[in-house]
């Protein structure tokens, strides 16, 4: 049995000549919580649709626990529950039975109660449990987002693949789509694309970043964030200017950032690859114009590394 | 809870989107059009047979023309939702999204709605008109022909066939068309076909031979003769060749549906 939840080889598909996805290829590890991430327009939600089905790539693969979709696709998307970028349901149905006409759908039988009580417990995890019996085209766009959550759900899926879950959401929904995801943690592979990095950085264990219709980074969280520069944060208390200057001339320093916060200045020193850290502290204490009040390395944050990466790429 | 997956069978999910257009049509809905068709079939073959005296059509003869007219419209007009409906409300794509096939989809929506017809409009109206129309006494005068039960079978039997016909061109412009405009216009063309029927090979390969008649002088269809008069039923294997006609229409709406991006 395959490792990998999903996995695309040189996923394309163009409409007409403009090609939205130029070369995709994915691996997600069964059981992570795999973020999505890239700019309006890079391809997201294509490939989300492609690997469901509902467009047809125009060159490569797609594996769902190593079946390939066009072979398979039904009997794939019985592994997968899916939640649309802007979910719609029938108006007709009401949101309990929304739920159970989706368990419907996807094989094996279940006990007609026990999927009842199942609906109830996931209209109550998603804040819906007031609206069970309401019709769904009275629903807001909030509401919609967390009915759609819970029909993803609804069958117990191996894998999850959340269009921009937390979108539509209030604080609040964002905070409980969020905790749904945590504990989903170790049982079911969660692949979801988003704008709010935060949340990425909050939950997911490895992340994708697409730009151009391509994978420009793919990797662990960790990994992401360590960064490839070396980068130190430093606060000072004391006057500042000969040191920066003597600190900007020295050949294995990149970049020197000072701004001023109440009593002393926060410093970002970047350093040159290979450069020789343990000269930093001696080379800013040299001629005793300063007092150290913090010296650390700087904590990346995924906006850092997206800005970096994704900006560095549409720049080509 | 279970959730033992089995090898797909050959459509993977019609059982559970069946259950689910069934789930819709059972209530209020089926209800609502048994008394629709109750009031359309019954009560207007009740009102001419019993006000108006200078009447040509009575009894039988009149219960097929009013089916001939209100089967096509019906089937057409509610057919032509089946997949518009899901369009208008962007739902296609999130059903799609679960482990169905796209031919499933198509059959559910064929069957279910013409179920939703024939249990209505064709079934309940033929055992009330069988039962009410030898007891009315007719304005014109003239006694109700009282036809054998097996030829009003089979008569019931090719309402079920139009039926099946008419909902397989609209699903089938369903899939071709995004607005209800010309997939009405498709299925009242076809319906004006064989109402005027052109001549004997299309007789023999649809049902205008069994179906034509006063549009092209004829006042009685020969499906009436031979309900009526003890007339074999020359165009039969018309009545063939429309279940094969409404299995290509249907088999058009997969393979143009089983294309379609979302």
């Amino acid at each position: 049995m395959t490792d990998l939840a999903l996995q695309t080889h040189e996923l394309r598909k163009h409409f007409g000549s403009t090609q939205v996805l130029r070369s995709v290829d994915l691996a997600i590890p069964r059981h992570s919580i795999y973020g999505f991430l890239g700019p309006n327009g890079a391809g997201k939600s294509t490939t989300m649709k492609t690997v469901m089905g509902l467009l047809r790539p125009s060159g490569g693969s797609i594996e769902v626990f190593g079946r390939d979709t066009r072979r398979y696709g039904p009997s794939a998307r019985a592994h997968i529950g899916y939640l649309p970028q802007h979910p719609r349901f029938h108006p007709y149905r009401t949101c309990r039975q929304t739920l159970l006409f989706v368990a419907a759908l996807y094989p094996g039988h279940r006990d007609r109660r026990e999927l009842r009580d199942h609906a109830d417990e996931l209209l109550d995890a998603v804040g819906l449990s007031d609206l069970a019996n309401r019709r769904t085209h009275g629903l807001s766009g909030g509401e919609s987002q967390r009915l759609g959550l819970a029909q993803a759900l609804i069958a117990e899926p191996e894998l999850l693949i959340l269009d921009e879950p937390a979108a539509a959401l209030d604080p609040e929904g964002r905070h409980d789509v969020l905790e749904i995801i945590e504990g989903l943690r170790g049982r079911t592979t969660v692949f979801y694309s988003t704008h709010i990095l935060e949340d990425v950085q909050r939950v997911s264990d490895r992340v994708a970043m697409i730009s151009n219709g391509r994978i420009v980074a793919d990797g662990p969280l960790t990994d992401l964030l360590s960064g490839d520069d070396s980068s130190w944060t430093i606060r000072t208390l004391g006057s500042s200017e000969a040191v920066q200057a003597r600190l900007s001339s020295e050949p294995w320093v990149s970049s020197v950032d000072v701004s001023r916060r109440r009593d002393s200045d926060v410093w970002t020193v970047r350093l040159a690859a290979g450069a020789p850290e343990e000269q930093l502290l001696p080379t800013i204490l040299a001629d005793n114009q300063l007092a150290i009040a913090e010296f650390h390395p700087s904590d990346h944050t995924l906006e850092d590394a997206y800005l970096a990466i994704v900006g560095h790429n549409n720049e080509h | 809870m279970s959730t033992e997956r089995r090898t797909f069978a050959l459509l993977p999910g019609l059982g559970g989107l069946l259950k689910g257009e069934f789930h819709r049509w059972l209530g209020r809905r089926i209800l609502l059009h048994s008394v629709v068709w109750t009031l359309l079939v019954t009560g207007l073959l009740w009102l001419v047979t019993t006000t108006m005296a200078n009447i040509e059509w009575r009894g039988f003869d009149l219960l097929i023309h009013i089916w001939w007219i209100a089967l096509p419209l019906g089937s057409i007009a509610i057919a032509q939702n089946a997949l518009i409906e899901e369009r208008q409300a962007e739902t296609l794509p999130w059903v799609l999204s679960k482990p169905v096939s796209r031919p499933a989809i198509i059959l559910s929506k064929v069957i279910s709605d013409a179920l939703g017809i024939i249990l209505p409009a064709v079934i309940l109206q033929a055992i009330i008109a069988w039962f009410m129309l030898p007891a009315l006494e007719p304005k014109a005068g003239l006694p109700i022909q009282e036809p054998e039960f097996s030829r009003y079978l089979t008569v019931v039997a090719v309402q079920v066939v139009i039926v099946v016909l008419f909902v397989g061109v609209a699903v089938f412009a369903g899939t071709i068309f995004r607005n209800r405009g010309p997939v009405a216009a498709l299925g009242l063309g076809i319906w004006m076909l064989l109402w005027i029927s052109p001549g004997d090979v299309f007789d023999r390969l649809t049902l205008g031979g069994v179906v034509s008649g006063e549009l092209t002088g004829e006042s009685f269809k020969p499906i009436t003769k031979y309900l009526l008069f003890d007339q074999a039923l020359d165009s039969a294997s018309g009545i063939y060749w429309t279940l094969l006609w409404s299995a290509l229409f249907t088999l058009a709406a997969i393979g143009v549906f089983s294309r379609e991006q979302f």
